[in-house]
């Protein structure tokens, strides 16, 4: 048990705290997407009319693409984010609410890197998400395991002792898991429960042998897609849909509007409601005729299978939260991470205590450094990146801005594993930790003149991890052979 | 609501009863400590059973459950180290 609880943690613990990291970032998804978009606190208009300018934009500059998938403007959100085909690959945008252009705000992914990242992990489909399934499998199994090979759980149960060694970082591993052990266990069951597909397909491929995609349909049925009658006709306006929407939504109001094959004959429109009164990720469905703006169909989901599947996945995004719930979701998720990386440094100070030969537990302490250290520092990097690239630049062709900022996280890690490997420990703990304190500073900065919540929240967050990389570079030490 | 806060309390007070710090600090004789660890269990599976029957969804009284404990934790915790930590300055240094 205690073996499989020490190499199933290591084996994913990287990953384990990378997801963990980004996660705790996505609960606040909207409002990094705002920070990264300063261009945004001085816009404010009504939805229908954001949405209107919106689709105009889409008419004009992807007229041809097979669908539009908007999501409306919100308080948290005051913009309308845009996917669409242009021809050679997906493309997501944030469109101005008063003109429906892009041009005026700047081109960043803003807080949907995290939320990307944290189940994706940038790797192609469908590798990341195997991955994620995979750790937050390895999560409830360390979590398990942990709670059984703690033969002294009650006993140490509010210890926390500092300085004092291998005994310190024990501590700081048991109250981190503990503390938030009901979160870390819900947390991590419904983050594998919504990629169930991924790590158990064999079900899904001997219901639908031919066609995966009808799963998905089956599971929302309004929103099935229909094939283009090629038949040019222009599009119903939005106008009286959104008001029929708004109209049987009530106070959910309107989250996402789907338009398939516009401008043809065969285009539906269908709009979702908003779900942040509950916590079940379960929608209401217009769907209408698009050439007509007719109502074809109102749809809420019943199936309790479906429904229970909706609450656990709504469980694990936390759309319903409040900022207070937000916060602790976020905390919860810090813990999660400090709890792996402490795991993950024990692992190495108990090999190379009882194992003769320490060169690759040297190389994984230094691993370990370059990741734990920084990787934290890559993503404050991606705040820094936003706010020095210019707005426009000749480059962009080539490589677009958004791209530039996701680069720039992954060449900072690339760089800090260099660093690691041809550096002993304690020096590199001392370089990261310098950085990551100049990064930190910098963006509790950057958001000058706090006008506003946000940059407030964001400036005091990288203010924390401000003093914990100060603490880092004052202890900085290698793990202890005595 | 306050039943369910009530709930979350007793189970972290019956936690930190069992904990090594808390039998230290609140001057609990050692023999019982089975009782209270096996209480502590039980009330911790009870809180969730109460959350579940006061809420009206199984989901909120999963988020309720997993904070009010963690909280309830972290408090205790907490007020368990700043106890020790203030006793321990009256101690003396042993010659």
């Amino acid at each position: 048990m205690a073996r499989l609880h020490e190499w199933g943690g290591f084996l994913v613990g990287w990953f384990v705290f990378a997801i963990a990291l980004s996660g705790s970032l996505a609960v606040f998804r909207p409002e990094i997407s705002q920070w990264m978009r300063p261009e945004l606190t001085s816009m404010t208009a009504n939805p229908l009319h954001a949405t209107e300018t919106g689709i105009a934009w889409l008419q004009t500059h992807a007229a041809t693409a097979p669908a539009w998938y908007l999501t409306i403007e919100e308080k948290r959100a005051p913009y309308i984010e845009a996917l669409y085909f242009n021809g050679t690959r997906y493309v997501e945008r944030a469109l101005d609410p008063t003109t429906g252009s892009p041009d005026t705000i700047r081109d960043t992914m803003g807080g949907d890197f995290f939320y990307r990242f944290h189940f994706e992990l940038q790797l192609p489909h469908p590798f990341g998400r195997i991955i994620s399934a995979s750790c937050g499998l390895a999560i409830v199994l360390a979590l398990i395991t942990g709670v059984i090979i703690h033969k002294r759980i009650f006993a140490d149960f509010f210890t926390l002792r500092f300085y004092k060694g291998q005994r310190s970082w024990l501590d700081v591993h048991n109250i981190t898991s503990v503390v938030a052990l009901p979160f870390h266990f819900i947390i991590a069951f419904s983050g594998a429960a919504t990629l169930w597909a991924q790590i158990l397909p064999a079900s899904l491929v001997t219901t639908y042998p031919q066609n995966i995609m009808k799963y998905y349909t089956d599971l929302d049925p309004a929103t099935k897609p229909l094939p283009s009658k090629h038949q040019t006709t222009p599009l119903a306006p939005i106008a009286p849909m959104f008001q029929e929407a708004e109209k049987r939504f009530g106070d959910n109001g309107i989250a996402q509007i789907f338009i398939y094959n516009p401008n043809d004959k065969s285009s539906v429109v269908i709009i979702k409601s908003g779900n942040e009164h509950h916590i079940g990720y379960n929608t209401h469905t217009l769907r209408f005729d698009g050439s007509s703006g007719h109502l074809l169909l109102d749809s809420q989901e019943k199936r309790p299978i479906v429904t229970a599947f909706s609450v656990l996945y709504g469980l694990h995004i936390a759309r319903f939260s409040n900022t207070l719930t937000r916060w602790m979701y976020f905390f919860s998720g810090l813990l999660l991470a400090i709890a792996t990386a402490s795991g993950l440094h024990l692992w190495v100070i108990r090999k190379k205590r009882t194992k003769q030969n320490h060169t690759y537990f040297n190389i994984i302490e230094r691993l370990n450094t370059a990741v734990l250290i920084g990787l934290p520092i890559s993503f404050s990097l991606f705040f820094i990146t936003n706010r020095l690239l210019p707005l426009h630049s000749k480059f962009y062709t080539t490589i677009s801005r958004s791209n530039m900022e996701i680069y720039s996280v992954f060449f900072s890690s690339l760089i800090f594993i260099m660093i690691c490997m041809y550096n002993k420990n304690i020096k590199n703990q001392k370089i990261l930790s310098k950085i990551g304190i100049v990064a930190f500073l910098s963006i509790s900065i950057l958001g000058y003149p706090w006008n506003n919540t946000i940059t407030y929240s964001i400036s005091l967050t990288s203010l924390i991890f401000l003093s914990t990389y100060i603490f880092l570079y004052k202890n900085a030490r290698s793990c202890s052979l005595k | 609501m306050l039943i369910e806060v009530i709930s979350d309390t007793i189970t972290s007070l019956l936690f930190s009863c069992a904990s090594y710090r808390g039998e230290k600090v609140l001057h609990l004789h050692h023999k019982y400590c089975h009782l209270r660890r096996c209480l502590a269990w039980v009330a911790l599976g009870l809180s969730l059973i109460l959350h579940i029957d006061q809420s009206k969804t199984i989901g909120f009284a999963l988020i309720c459950w997993m904070f009010g404990t963690g909280i309830a934790f972290a408090c205790n915790g907490a007020a368990l180290g700043l106890i020790e930590s203030f006793r321990g300055q009256k101690t003396v240094r042993r010659q």
